[in-house]
């Protein structure tokens, strides 16, 4: 409720703001605003989930524009305020952008996010009820960007970044044996100011910024009434374990300063050369404390215990940075070639201190012990080095044709250094790896009359794997086509087939992709839309069960058909547009989702109009039948332009 | 703020100097190209509507800025060039230079070719050829009112132009980006200037992905870190368009995603092996970030627990 007054109190200062402004000064202004209702039957999570449009005020979309002085308003000669699903949300935003010419140039954003999960099948061990983490929280961005005297030889910039996250959820904890629900409350604020300058002297320009990114993290776990048991249904050595109180808190804090620069040259009007240099050191430091009561029983010290009490600190020292140069140039007329070399490094240290302190404890075979204090001291170390060379020719002007053939090699260098006490199972935490991996692209486009098009394919082969998955070869093609004729029918198609492997470890992954579509306007009032599509999707990879060691084969597929219709109505005064689909996937996860919505607007005068808008979503899970859910939204709306 | 460094301060007071040097100095021309000249007489608005609304055209700012002597034909005269003949001759459609396809694109990059790091006019992935160039997604003259940047529809919809499977993947799937006019579009993440390596995906500043740019809390560093950073990013495990799985996973369970990697059947890859308690054919161990919560990286959990 919190979220939804605050998102309301924005979109109506907005709108009140935006109206005040615009018609002090004669501004265009254009606002939808209105009410959604909304109904759901079936599992609301599943829908809120996925979907999240929920009932209430709404400021549909809200534009105004000036370009040029106005009476009374020297200060911009640029004025453009952009609003969209401001209110009811789920995800609304408001943009300005404003600014007089050779004086400056503000851009301004506000997004925000209802950040919603509640799934039934997720860390979900008790059954088909909602799963054990969940989460019901806004987010809120903002961003601000102030360039001074654009197009002067030297121009300031200011920026500032925030992103804003926060509010309550449920997690999970793994303790003495047995995980609990624990209420979650989290709050995490990333910030970054920018100071800098771009420059311009002659044919050459750039620009140094310095920036400094503020992390913020604070997080309270606590215990939740009647949710002691546990997931461990049985007993552990004949005791059954429960959970009595919990509290935790912890704060991590980040500082990254991070400085670039870029330098970019033309050596003649054909011949571009650009170079950079980015850096980012950040330093963080987490605190935590964590203290419970229960029956327990930890594996590690060989005890029951009815209580602990745990303080952690760690310490985080990571360096990154890149640089790269590349040489743009036109060989003649249509012909460009470019080249270039990034190389991108990064280290990363990390100390943790563990102090936990059991109480209450006896052994397995129940004799009384002492209270046992325990210390976890670990150290970690990763270095990174990815080399990336590149060069690409692209060949514009064959006439109708267009071409793009391209090489490139990445280079990747990394190694881990685990600490021991990250090591429970020996082998593949750590070690050297090098992969190298070679790609070749190329594109071909065609457009003549109404006919075009586009194909592009990609071809990667590479020495290793550094994980599993990491594919050996893998081959990406794409193709579409176009075609426009008679003057009101456009026909189009797609195909897109993806393969890759590693027959080392005897991965395989495939996706097969194939969209038809056709678009008719037979009257310039009407549209008529359509499309069919099938997508399947194979991957098999052997695993390994962890309880038997017992070998089997991952596998997951996809085999999905879509249909698609649309219309468009429009009478002048009168304008309709309504959509359907329908997506049936019968993969590994079985399910089928109707998407239908329509949108009628009437103008009554240039000045006022009505918006009347319905959307279903009909959501059948087959695997998990409680998922399923059928939701359905009717929106009115006054439109106005003042 | 209290965690700026004294080194922020002075980089604001250079930064401050900086701004000072500027204002003293009066802005020089942009490098465009200089004004035709064009005869005193008749209008290029008198017969053409689209001279007459180019007052409020971020092109007719620039240029004001940059020639401010220059007669009202000659912003028009910079694409189209002298238009004197044209005049001349009635409206005679040969004696004026105009703009489609790739030829049009190639005076948008006239002035319009500077690159940057990872992004570029002349060879981006949507360099422009006759198929796709720059008028492809802008109008210089007739934009969508209510779009930035003077395109002629709304971002996520001029992608879907030829995007058309890619579109289809937000619309159709259950777990996906809701794509919203204003709120998240395809340029969120994509840069359509950018180059073709990685799909032209934005990074952050700092080069981390750019998913990181909305979803700070796994942005880390982190003392423990997983995936993203040693050898992956976040598309090893999530779907960024859209899935059939929840939190956009790549895999339909939890279990089948992580054993892919942590299964000690190959030698000389990263994955460790659960130790065998985890018992597999309990739903209890199905769902492995009931305990692994911290799944994206820990501060303080080597096993990714808290």
């Amino acid at each position: 409720m919190r979220t939804f007054r605050s998102a309301f109190l924005v979109a109506a200062l907005a709108t009140i703001c935006s109206a005040g402004v615009a018609r002090a000064q004669a501004i265009p202004f254009d606002i939808e605003v209105g009410y959604r209702f909304l109904t759901i039957t079936g599992s609301e999570e599943s829908y809120r989930s996925q979907v999240n449009e929920r009932e209430g005020f709404l400021v549909r979309s809200l534009h105004v524009g000036q370009d040029g002085k106005s009476e009374g308003f020297p200060i911009l000669d640029r004025l453009r305020i952009d609003g969209a699903d401001l209110g009811a949300g789920p995800a609304g935003s408001l943009m300005l952008d404003a600014g007089l010419s050779g004086a400056y140039r503000l851009r301004a954003s506000y997004r925000h996010y209802d950040v919603y999960s509640a799934l039934t099948g997720f860390a979900n061990p008790l059954g088909a009820s909602v799963g054990q983490q969940t989460w019901d929280r806004t987010r809120n961005n903002i961003d601000v960007n102030l360039e001074l005297l654009p197009g002067a030889v030297v121009t300031p910039l200011f920026g500032y970044t925030s992103n804003d996250m926060q509010g309550p959820g449920y997690s999970t904890t793994s303790l003495g044996g047995d995980e609990f629900q624990l209420a979650q409350d989290l709050r995490v604020h990333d910030q970054e100011i920018r100071v800098g300058a771009g420059f311009r002297a002659g044919p050459v320009s750039g620009e140094f910024l310095q920036g400094w990114r503020i992390f913020h993290e604070t997080e309270s776990l606590s215990f939740i009434g009647g949710k002691g048991d546990g997931n461990n249904p049985g007993p552990v050595l004949d005791k059954k374990l429960n959970l009595s109180s919990f509290t935790s808190s912890s704060v991590t804090d980040i500082n990254a300063p991070t400085t670039s620069v870029f330098v970019r040259g033309f050596a003649t009007d054909f011949v571009q050369l650009t170079g950079f240099y980015v850096k980012t050191i950040s330093t963080g430091d987490d605190t935590a404390s964590e203290s419970s009561t229960g029956s327990l029983a930890s594996f590690p010290i060989a005890r029951f215990f009815t209580g602990l009490t745990e303080t952690t600190s760690s310490r985080i020292d990571s360096t990154l940075w890149r640089a790269g140069a590349r040489l743009e140039a036109r060989l003649f007329e249509g012909v460009n070639v470019t080249g270039g070399f990034v190389r991108r490094h990064g280290t990363l240290a990390g100390q943790d201190l563990v102090t936990s302190l059991f109480t209450g404890t006896t052994t397995f075979t129940g004799f009384s012990l002492a209270d046992i204090q325990t210390l976890l001291s670990a150290n970690t170390s990763i270095e990174r080095t990815e080399d990336v060379y590149d060069v690409q020719v692209a060949a514009k002007a064959f006439g109708p044709f267009g071409i793009r053939a391209g090489y490139s090699q990445i280079q990747q260098n990394v190694t881990v250094t685990p600490d021991p006490s990250e090591i429970v199972v020996p082998g593949g935490q750590g070690g050297n790896f090098d992969r190298k991996i070679n790609r070749y692209e190329g594109a071909l486009t065609f457009a003549q009359g109404g006919f075009f098009l586009a194909a592009e394919a990609a071809w990667d082969d590479a020495n290793v794997a550094v994980l599993r998955t990491d594919y050996l070869t893998r081959k990406r093609e794409r193709v579409r086509a176009t075609w426009k004729g008679f003057g009101f029918v456009t026909l189009g198609a797609t195909g897109l087939w993806i393969d890759q492997k590693n027959d080392t470890i005897g991965f395989t992954g495939s996706v097969t992709q194939y969209t038809g579509d056709v678009t008719i306007t037979p009257v310039k009032m009407l549209r008529l839309h359509g499309a069919y599509g099938r997508m399947k999707a194979d991957s098999t990879i052997p695993v390994r069960a962890p309880q038997d060691f017992t070998t089997f084969s991952s596998l997951n597929t996809e085999d999905g058909e879509l249909l698609e219709a649309g219309l468009g109505l429009n009478f002048g005064k009168l304008a309709i547009d309504g959509f359907w689909t329908r997506f049936e996937n019968v993969g590994t996860y079985a399910y089928r989702l109707y998407r239908g919505g329509a949108r009628a607007g009437f103008d009554f005068s240039p000045r006022i109009g009505v918006i009347g808008e319905w959307a279903v979503d009909r959501y059948l899970d087959y695997q998990i039948s409680s998922s399923s859910y059928r939701a359905e939204r009717i929106g009115a709306y006054l439109k106005w332009r003042p | 703020m209290k965690h700026l460094s004294p080194g922020a301060f002075v980089a604001v007071a250079l930064a401050v100097l900086t701004a000072g040097v500027a204002v003293a100095q009066a802005p020089s021309p942009p490098a465009s190209p200089a004004p035709a000249k064009v005869e005193a007489g008749p209008a290029c608005a008198d017969c053409h509507d689209e001279a007459k609304i180019f007052a409020g055209n971020p092109h007719m700012r620039a240029f004001s800025v940059a020639h401010k002597d220059a007669s009202g034909n000659a912003v028009c005269a910079t694409c189209h060039g002298d238009g004197t003949k044209h005049m001349e001759a009635g409206g005679d459609k040969t004696l004026i230079r105009t703009l489609h396809g790739r030829t049009g694109a190639a005076t948008c990059a006239t002035c319009h070719k500077q690159s940057t790091e990872r992004s570029s006019f002349m060879t981006g992935v949507h360099a422009s050829s006759e198929a796709v160039n720059c008028l492809s997604c802008h109008a210089i003259h007739k934009p969508d009112a209510k779009q930035a940047n003077l395109l002629v529809s709304e971002p996520t919809q001029l992608c879907a132009t030829c995007h058309q499977d890619a579109a289809s993947s937000f619309r159709t799937l259950p777990y996906a980006h809701r794509l919203k006019p204003g709120a998240l579009s395809c340029v969120s993440c994509h840069d359509p200037h950018g180059r073709a390596y990685k799909h032209a995906v934005k990074e952050t500043r700092a080069g981390e992905p750019g998913c990181v740019s909305c979803h700070s809390q796994v942005r880390g560093p982190f003392v423990f870190p997983h995936v993203t950073g040693v050898a992956g990013d976040c598309s090893s495990c999530h779907l960024p368009h859209g899935s059939s799985y929840p939190h956009q996973l790549q895999k339909s369970t939890v279990a089948s995603l992580c054993l892919e990697c942590h299964s000690s059947l190959s030698s000389g890859t990263l994955g460790s092996q659960p130790p065998s308690f985890h018992n597999i054919s309990l739903p209890r161990y199905r769902n492995c970030t009931t305990c692994h919560v911290a799944v994206h990286g820990s501060q303080r959990s080597p096993q990714l627990l808290k």
